[in-house]
């Protein structure tokens, strides 16, 4: 019996990394592989139509990004955009999970008429917000100006602010149900007799929500907010799709400007430099937070 | 006011008004969108917004069927959609199989790489990817796209079939393997079986993922007969911003396929983001 098994070409040992050999390979080449050659590009003056200038140049492209005015106004923008977007989602989705944590009656079906969102791409949304907040026909402003809340019809897309608004409330429509989803897995999980105790020792809803709620819950919105803050940030469909950037630049993100740039001029040195920043900075970001919030202390589930 | 009717009342305002609230702020701009595909083009732009299309008509479904090539970028879509997401569920089954069942030397990696690359920005990932796709010489065709939406959602499929994996007791495959079944067969005869709900869920989180997906389609294909439905409808914003009608055709055609799935994998989400996180 030992001696078939040793003569078997596949092993026992062997099998488990057999199997994880196509899918590791695959992330390995495809994207561990290309953040490499992100930081590597970013050092070369590299573009893709003039493969003769290419060549090491240091860090010539990392001083001609930071003299950039335009990677600074969409680095502001992108800092904008992500805090309120991952602020709403974020307090939105805590009230949809509370609420569907109650028991009322038909909350299957409620719960997926609730978090279909979700399943919208972001081009999708994009394109039907952008024709619901049209300024003449939109039905934004018929409802607004049938309800008396205005008396004119705005123009959402006129200014910068009122452009950001708006792509932010479509992204935050859409971005609810992900926090709602990571809310209600971790509401379900607290045994129900805490708020029991709680009930006996005559402590109110809301005491109830600070003291029993929210620090059980902790992890779960330490590591919701710190994925979607860097998914919100790498955003580029939804913002192409209502404004593209505009207008005058003022919903113009760092991925945004990336894409545009790598598009117009196939200027690989620069783009990578753009995009190794970014990186850094979300990488940055991702320690600080995850170190600040405490995560994986205490209140763990 | 008696104690009975003060609690009623508190939860009508807690409860029921949030609900209905929340169920039409989800729900209009689908109705919208179904609503305004359905005008007549004319109509559309016109002063009083109607709520309900009379007539109704499919005109804006047949002109973007047979004139704006929706029929070539639906095609697309569903070709890589459909691919991508098969091979990365198979080949997550047996990844997610392996890191369920084995013990073996490097598995604390093979979960730090799949986390690790859950992380990774997608935009930052698209230049490389070109110049590798250029290299390959299929950086305008659909291969590019198969192969980095199979990549992409290897880590979360993995993560959630192995906890599916796991849930499963080791029992019924080693009879299996003491009766002299393989381990492939062992795979393919007893645990898709079982947990075959879970690798089609896997496979539609890919799937709407996949079939939602911009950036890269738009930075990779460059041929029009190339082209996917989310581009195909950013397309036609810039070529008609005032063509709603078609507009609104082309979304409520390319949501159907997502609806569905949907409304299938929905009850899987809260499971899911414990094995993982859901992207999106």
């Amino acid at each position: 019996m030992q001696q078939k098994k040793e003569k078997r070409f596949i092993n026992i040992r062997t099998i488990p990394y057999l199997m994880v050999l196509p899918s590791i390979s695959v992330i390995v080449i495809f994207m561990f592989y290309p953040i490499f050659k992100t930081f590597y590009n970013s050092f070369h003056h590299y573009i893709l139509t003039r493969p003769k200038d290419y060549g090491f140049v240091g860090l010539d492209n990392y001083v001609k990004l930071f003299s950039d005015p335009l990677f600074y106004k969409s680095l502001n923008n992108t800092v904008i955009w992500t805090f309120f977007n991952v602020f709403f989602q974020c307090i939105l989705g805590l009230l949809v999970a509370l609420l569907m944590n109650t028991e009322f009656k038909g909350r299957k079906f409620y719960r997926m008429i609730v978090f279909s969102p979700w399943a919208f791409g972001g081009m999708l949304v994009a394109l039907i917000f952008s024709y619901m907040f049209t300024g003449q026909t939109g039905v934004i402003n018929d409802l607004l100006m049938k309800s008396g809340l205005i008396h004119e019809r705005i123009s959402w897309f006129s200014t910068g602010s009122l452009a950001r608004g708006t792509l932010i409330f479509t992204t935050t429509w859409r971005g609810i149900p992900f926090f709602a989803v990571s809310f209600l897995a971790a509401l379900q999980s607290i045994p129900g007799d805490y708020y029991e105790a709680a009930d006996v020792d005559g402590a109110n809803n809301i005491y109830q929500f600070w003291r029993i709620t929210l620090p059980l819950i902790k992890n779960t919105l330490i590591l919701t907010t710190l994925l979607r803050t860097i998914w919100t940030f790498n955003i580029v469909d939804i913002i192409a799709g209502m404004t593209d950037g505009g207008p005058n630049n003022s919903t113009m993100t760092l991925p945004h400007y990336l894409m545009t740039k790598f598009n117009e001029g196939l200027d690989i040195g620069y783009s990578s430099t753009m995009a190794a920043a970014m990186a850094l900075i979300l990488a940055v970001f991702a320690g600080v937070y995850v170190a600040a919030g405490g995560f994986g202390k205490e209140g763990d589930l | 006011m008696s104690n009975k009717t003060k609690k009623r009342l508190i939860r009508i305002l807690t409860v029921n008004i949030p609900l209905v609230v929340l169920f039409i702020v989800t729900i209009f701009p689908l109705y919208w969108t179904i609503v305004t595909s359905l005008k007549p083009e004319n109509q559309i732009m016109k002063l009083p917004l109607k709520y309900w299309p009379s007539p109704i008509t499919f005109d804006n479904y047949k002109y973007i069927w047979n004139n704006m090539g929706f029929d070539v970028y639906f095609f697309n879509s569903v070709m890589v959609t459909v691919i991508s997401t098969v091979v990365c569920t198979v080949v997550s089954l047996f990844g997610g199989y392996a890191i369920a069942r084995y013990p073996y030397k490097g598995k604390k990696l093979t979960y730090l790489i799949l986390l690790v690359s859950q992380m990774f920005p997608g935009v930052v990932l698209m230049i490389p990817l070109f110049e590798i796709f250029k290299n390959m010489g299929i950086v305008n065709s659909p291969y590019s796209l198969i192969l980095t939406y199979t990549t992409v959602r290897i880590p979360f499929c993995m993560i959630m079939i192995s906890g599916f994996v796991a849930g499963v007791s080791p029992a019924l495959e080693e009879a299996a393997q003491i009766d002299g079944c393989s381990v492939l067969g062992a795979i393919t005869k007893i645990v898709v079986p079982t947990i075959a709900p879970g690798l089609v869920a896997a496979g539609a989180f890919a799937f709407v993922s996949s079939w939602n997906e911009y950036v890269y389609a738009f930075c990779f294909l460059s041929s029009e007969r190339y082209f996917t439905l989310p581009i195909g409808l950013k397309l036609m914003k810039g070529e008609f911003s005032v063509a709603y009608g078609s507009l609104a055709a082309g979304c409520v055609m390319a949501l159907i396929p997502v609806i569905l799935l949907f409304a299938y994998i929905q009850k899987y989400l809260v499971s899911g983001l414990s094995a993982g996180a859901v992207k999106g």
